[in-house]
């Protein structure tokens, strides 16, 4: 009994990298438990990241030596979409956690609230931090599995509200950073237990 | 900013965007950002936005197709444009 328990892994894999090429990206071998972090440099490439990463990262695009176990979501910001003749559809931010998020109504509030959006804001009005911390407490009412998401656009205070609020996320919900501005001012996930890959910078971080 | 109160270097890390060429996507500092253009319109000084930029963030690459949009400004078309959805 005791052996049986013992081989029960606390924390499953969510995600494993066996390193692997796309698009000039070279993806080094890293795991991603449940509950844990990993912060991955994106050097500049073409084609872009969110044209290659993303698709490979969320599962969209399968690749034989990347293994995911559970569901991905991208950190996607809510933005008008375009219509006929390239018109824009600027929904109110209440409109696009029910149409986009697929939330309740009464699940919309309490969103709303955490992130001091008014209901009829039209989400083309947010700024870029507001906007990512609104779609971040969206991602959170229904937690996926793993969280891929970026801070491109954001300023250092954004990304440090951001950060702060992934430091109380559900404790299963492993997340991916995107680092995408490799400046020394941009700070990595904090977290415990880095590890830097030769390769390309790479760090890992479980959450206590 | 025309008093010189702003704070172009304290302020500027908080002043994000990416650059192609002379195309310009703002993540953070619309506000910053348009008072630049209007002066530079108005006095046909454009040293304020550069200055901007040069103690903004640049963010490397572009943004994604999908985040990209026209620049809402005060003018009357940027309104007009908005109004009806442009």
């Amino acid at each position: 009994m005791a052996d049986d328990v013992a081989r029960i892994d606390p924390t499953p894999l969510s995600l494993e990298c066996l390193g692997l090429t796309a698009g000039g990206h070279h993806v080094p071998p890293f795991q991603l438990h449940t509950g844990e972090a990993v912060c991955l440099h994106v050097e500049p490439a073409s084609p872009s990241w969110y044209d290659v990463l993303l698709p490979l990262l969320t599962g969209r695009v399968s690749h034989p030596r990347l293994l995911i176990r559970g569901t991905v979501s991208y950190l996607e910001r809510p933005m008008p979409r375009r219509g006929w003749f390239g018109r824009r559809k600027d929904c109110t931010a209440r409109d696009w956690l029910i149409s986009e998020r697929g939330l309740a109504p009464a699940e919309a509030v309490p969103v709303l609230d955490r992130a001091s959006v008014p209901p009829e804001m039209k989400i083309g009005w947010l700024g870029w931090n507001e906007r990512t911390l609104f779609a971040l407490e969206s991602y959170l009412v229904r937690p996926p599995d793993i969280l891929v998401f970026d801070t491109a656009g954001n300023d250092p205070l954004g990304i440090r509200r951001l950060f702060d609020r992934l430091a109380t996320r559900p404790r299963r919900l492993a997340v991916i950073y995107l680092k995408t501005n490799l400046g020394t001012a941009s700070p990595c996930y904090p977290g415990k237990g880095c590890l830097d890959i030769a390769a390309r910078p790479l760090e890992i971080a479980s959450v206590e | 900013m025309l008093g010189g109160e702003w704070d172009f270097e304290g302020q500027g890390a908080s002043f994000v965007y990416w650059q192609q060429g002379r195309t310009v996507w703002v993540g953070e500092g619309h506000h910053r950002a348009n008072a630049a253009l209007e002066i530079g319109q108005a006095s046909g000084d454009w040293s304020y936005l550069h200055r901007l930029l040069e103690h903004g963030t640049c963010e490397p690459s572009v943004p994604p197709p999908a985040n990209r949009g026209r620049f809402p400004t005060r003018g009357w078309l940027s309104r007009l444009l908005t109004i009806l959805g442009w």
